[in-house]
């Protein structure tokens, strides 16, 4: 089904939940291991992945079709997601463990997730990493998703994000080199 | 290392799951917000329409009419063209009482016998810009008028004694 096709749908009340409910199904597994690997957690992706979609659906009529229907989902899980974290990292302000330690020992103990050693250094890694390092990071490597998309999830210049991202794996390299003599290919 | 191995696992049957989770959330979401939503511009409208209705008759309550009226009644004042107060009534009615040469007078007499006293005042006022009281002015402010009466006619008159 074409974006046009879909937003058909979706934009005329008789049809919109048909619309919303091919939008799920279309979208569910991408949007929710963009979640995951920014929360770590499953129990939070699974409740942020039911409440974006929940958002999608009160603010299809705001849908404007100023881009593709993809662009317009990604941006609503990324920000959310990222409210999200921030609020989480408030409550850590004045701890003495930091809101990323804390990620990292909830993975640990994290039963949907194969803490290898390895692993571990990875996450710990890439979660030491800037805000939009980070992110961009996460989108290229996990999600495979191209420069050009991104440019328009996050508003970003095409240019910048590679710049993040090549800084973001030489930075995690250095980490894990000094750690481990395994190198993980980066390359795009 | 194999790339991109992905550490992080699901529950089994876990996506199914979620897409009936989140159709069963949004079926529960109120129907009645569409309303808002569906009559958002002719709320909007409806809204510009009433303010717009508001401004009119704060506007239309606000006209000048009282001062008209304050305008028409510093005029009668002015020409004496009024009917005499109540308080004006007693006096002259007790005067009749104590005068019985006044006694025949209508009160519409008297009243235009100050329009006449007063009409001269004026005229002296205006002819020659100097201005007394005649005999019979001064008689008639004693007998009909109280000093605060008097005081009010000479003020609007601008009389000097």
């Amino acid at each position: 089904m074409t974006d046009k096709e879909l937003f058909d749908l979706l934009k005329h009340k008789n049809t919109q939940e048909k619309g919303f409910s091919i939008l799920v199904h279309n979208y569910k597994e991408r949007i929710y291991w963009q979640i995951r690997h920014l929360v770590l957690s499953h129990d939070d992706a699974n409740d942020l992945t039911q409440e974006v979609f929940i958002r999608i659906f009160q603010n299809i009529d705001n849908f404007k079709q100023e881009s593709s229907i993809a662009t317009w989902i990604y941006r609503i899980a990324l920000n959310h997601t990222l409210n999200f974290i921030k609020s989480k990292a408030q409550r850590y302000k004045s701890s003495v463990k930091s809101f990323e330690d804390s990620m990292l020992d909830n993975l640990k103990a994290d039963k949907y997730f194969d803490s290898t050693d390895i692993e571990l250094k990875l996450q710990k890694a890439i979660l030491s990493l800037p805000e939009k390092q980070r992110l961009v990071f996460n989108l290229r490597y996990y999600d495979d998703m191209p420069f050009k998309e991104m440019e328009q999830v996050l508003n970003t210049s095409e240019s910048s994000l590679k710049s993040s991202y090549h800084f973001a794996t030489k930075k995690i390299q250095e980490s894990l080199l000094e750690e481990e003599k395994v190198k993980f290919d980066f390359s795009d | 290392m194999a790339k991109k191995d992905n550490p992080f696992r699901v529950p089994e049957n876990y996506f199914n799951e979620l897409e009936e989770e989140i159709l069963k959330k949004v079926n529960q979401i109120p129907k009645k917000r569409f309303f808002f939503t569906e009559y958002k511009s002719v709320l909007k409208y409806a809204a510009l329409v009433l303010l717009l209705l508001g401004i009119s008759g704060l506007l239309w309550w606000n006209l000048p009419s009282k001062n008209s009226n304050l305008k028409q009644e510093y005029v009668e004042l002015k020409t004496n063209k009024s009917t005499p107060s109540q308080l004006e009534s007693e006096l002259i009615a007790e005067q009749k009482a104590a005068n019985p040469a006044a006694q025949n007078q209508s009160t519409t007499d008297i009243t235009s016998n100050q329009e006449t006293s007063i009409v001269k005042t004026k005229n002296l006022e205006q002819d020659n810009n100097e201005f007394f009281l005649s005999e019979e002015e001064l008689e008639y402010l004693e007998n009909y008028l109280q000093d605060d009466i008097i005081n009010d006619y000479l003020t609007y008159n601008e009389v000097e004694l």
